[in-house]
């Protein structure tokens, strides 16, 4: 277990030094991609401003998820438990899904402004989707199983 | 049962095209933030003649389609020769889910940075959310194969490429439709946020201006369009899903 | 002269510690037209042997011809493998799925199908040709494959216990089946088995082959009256053939190399 651990370790470090040795030696413009020194100095110089930051989206992503979870799975399960409506539905859910999610946001923008709020809607919507077909389809086929163990 | 079905998505989209066109014309929203079915469908269709925007619309759908004929087949054929040996897979394996975690639209600046803000851009960033998704599912489809196909396929006395073809690729037949769905619905997403955060054309540009104008009509015009446009180039790809899996009957 | 010749096949897989011996020192023929099994316990080789007689895996020793010719690869054209999954290409048809070989091979489009027509109706599944393999049943699968391998017309077919995934019904119908599909075409049929009652049923000889190393240890010659019908597994001469084979077995130690 220690040598796979070990191994892994070396490939990472053996990728860093490349990657560094390249704007170092100058194969790559520093400008298209930074070296990892460059990064680590730029986090710990920056270090404050980008963990308010990074702490802000957090806060977003953690509320679109305490709304797209609870109401994925329980659209889910409510539209898969029926074998009618889970059919007639998951097409509807995955044509909806296969529409670029990015095109919603400006019209989220127009409707929430340009606070937290679109964010959030944004990304309860972007995972509301997926939750909900997925708990549908999920629900549908073991429903569908434990009907027919028992007619059998 | 067949009708029910039918029965109840028209009944939904009745109700939900209702709501759209009754609500801002009777005022309990404002038509300002949400303007009726009918504008927007009007709106939708003008768009369609007006030369600029189909010019936007095209060099948008260049873009899609370039990405996806440059990303797709090296993203298949990496995939079979990474998913053939165990060696290769657990050598990429991890670094291509790693790849596929990480919201890829965190890099745009990366990539604005990197290519500009051109034509050439939009196509590699298109590509890259196709290479990743397809790369990882083409593994997935070779690693599916029986075992018992290479021997079947000898002593039938198929060649490489026979068997390759015959015996290789219609078993991975479902999982590659499938894939190359889902790359190409992630390309779209790719270049489209492309456009509407650093572009001078393209359809994601043309969002972007509007949204940012307050011209809510003309907003959803083109969201509209977008969306029944994916919605049934999606349709259509699950139909050749469906047609290219018949055999796949899943009751145990 | 026979048609299948093996010569002191020996075959070993390497091992950090020393390696391990699958066949040792194996030889045996097979006469044109034989119907010949091949049984022992579960690990003891029988299907790595049958894999080097087909030529999909290479021995270490010793030599394997068949028509005098040395086996280094598949022969298609001559011998036909079906194995325990019968492993139809679900995307296919049975019609389709017995077609193929033909297909592979250039055969012209009218010649194969009618080929693949005859051995349809010749296995009994004519009525089921545009089935798909999810539609047929275990015994009806095992069917079409055997339809499959007799396609290109081969002179010998290897069958590495193509019924052990059925039940003990369709096990028994199936055995009666490619009895009478071996008496109609006269193939020389390689048969390998742990049920002793298939074998002895079945064969014109019996081998028993002991595990670790794989090697052949004992060989009846099974002297039944042909065509063979059920009834005859309950006469004393099938008893005293069947026990014997079983003391056979029975007598092979369990080896080093051979799991539990």
């Amino acid at each position: 277990m220690n040598r796979k651990l070990l191994k892994r370790a070396c490939a990472i470090i053996m990728f860093l030094l490349a990657w560094q040795s390249t704007i170092t030696f100058g194969l790559v413009s520093p400008i298209i991609i930074a070296s990892p020194l460059a990064i680590v100095q730029a986090a710990v110089n920056g270090g404050s401003d980008f963990l308010q930051a990074f702490r802000f989206t957090l806060t977003e992503i953690l509320i679109g998820i305490c709304i797209a979870w609870p109401l994925g799975i329980g659209l889910g399960i409510l539209l898969g438990s029926n074998r009618t409506i889970a059919d007639a539905t998951a097409p509807i859910l995955s044509s909806i899904f296969a529409i670029p999610m990015v095109i919603w946001y400006p019209m989220l923008l127009v409707w929430l402004g340009i606070g937290a709020q679109s964010k959030i809607a944004y990304g309860a919507i972007a995972g509301f989707f997926p939750i909900a077909l997925g708990t549908l389809t999920a629900f549908n086929i073991s429903m569908g199983d434990i009907v027919s163990s028992h007619v059998r | 049962m067949r009708s029910k079905i039918i029965g109840i998505r028209l009944a939904i989209l009745g109700v939900i095209i209702t709501f759209w066109e009754a609500a801002p014309t009777m005022g309990w929203i404002d038509p300002a933030t949400l303007p009726p079915a009918s504008s927007v469908a009007g709106m939708a269709w003008q768009l369609l003649h007006m030369p600029r925007f189909l010019a936007n619309l095209l060099v948008t759908g260049e873009r899609v389609v370039l990405a996806f004929v440059l990303a797709a087949p090296i993203a298949v054929l990496l995939g079979i020769v990474i998913g053939e040996r165990l060696a290769t897979r657990r050598a990429f394996e991890p670094a291509l889910r790693i790849a596929i975690s990480i919201p890829q639209s965190v890099f745009l600046p990366v990539f604005i940075l990197a290519f500009g803000i051109g034509f050439a851009q939009k196509v590699i960033f298109g590509a890259t959310h196709v290479i990743f998704v397809v790369m990882i599912n083409t593994v997935a489809a070779v690693r599916s194969i029986p075992s018992g196909y290479g021997p079947l396929a000898l002593t039938m006395g198929a060649s490489r490429t026979q068997t390759f073809w015959r015996f290789y690729i219609p078993a991975m037949a479902p999982y590659l439709t499938t894939e190359l769905r889902l790359g190409l619905a992630l390309d779209v997403v790719g270049v489209l946020l492309a456009e509407m955060y650093g572009s001078k054309d393209g359809v994601g540009l043309q969002i972007f201006i509007w949204s940012e104008t307050l011209h809510t009509v003309e907003l959803f015009a083109p969201i509209l369009i977008v969306s029944v446009a994916t919605i049934f180039i999606n349709e259509t790809m699950r139909l050749l899903e469906n047609y290219f899996g018949r055999w796949r009957n899943t009751l145990p | 002269m026979p048609v299948i010749t093996v010569n002191d096949i020996g075959k070993s897989y390497p091992h950090p510690s020393k390696p391990i011996c699958v066949l040792d020192h194996i030889s045996f023929s097979v006469e044109e037209g034989q119907f010949v099994s091949i049984v022992g316990r579960s690990g003891c080789g029988k299907s790595t042997l049958l894999q080097v007689l087909a030529g999909l895996l290479s021995a270490n020793e010793g030599s394997v011809s068949i028509d005098n010719e040395l086996v280094r690869a598949p022969m298609p054209g001559k011998v036909a493998m079906v194995f325990q999954d019968a492993l139809l290409l679900p995307w296919r048809t049975a019609f389709d799925d017995v077609v193929l070989p033909l297909q592979l091979s250039g055969v012209p489009i009218g010649e194969r199908r009618q080929r693949a027509t005859e051995m349809l109706e010749l296995v009994g599944l004519a009525a089921f040709a545009d089935s798909f393999p999810h539609q047929l049943s275990g015994g009806m699968r095992q069917r079409v494959s055997i339809a499959r391998g007799l396609v290109r017309n081969p002179r010998i077919i290897m069958m590495d216990e193509p019924f052990g995934a059925l039940d003990e019904q369709t096990r028994m119908r199936m055995g009666d089946e490619l009895l009478r599909i071996w008496t109609a075409t006269r193939k020389t049929i390689l048969f390998i088995t742990h049920s002793l009652s298939e074998a002895v049923y079945l064969s014109d000889v019996v081998r028993v082959m002991a595990a670790a190393p794989g090697r052949i240890v004992d060989e009846v010659a099974i002297d039944l009256p042909r065509p063979r019908t059920l009834e005859m597994m309950g006469s004393e001469r099938f008893g005293q053939l069947r026990n014997r084979v079983w003391k056979s077995i029975a007598g092979t130690s369990i080896g080093e190399g051979e799991r539990l």
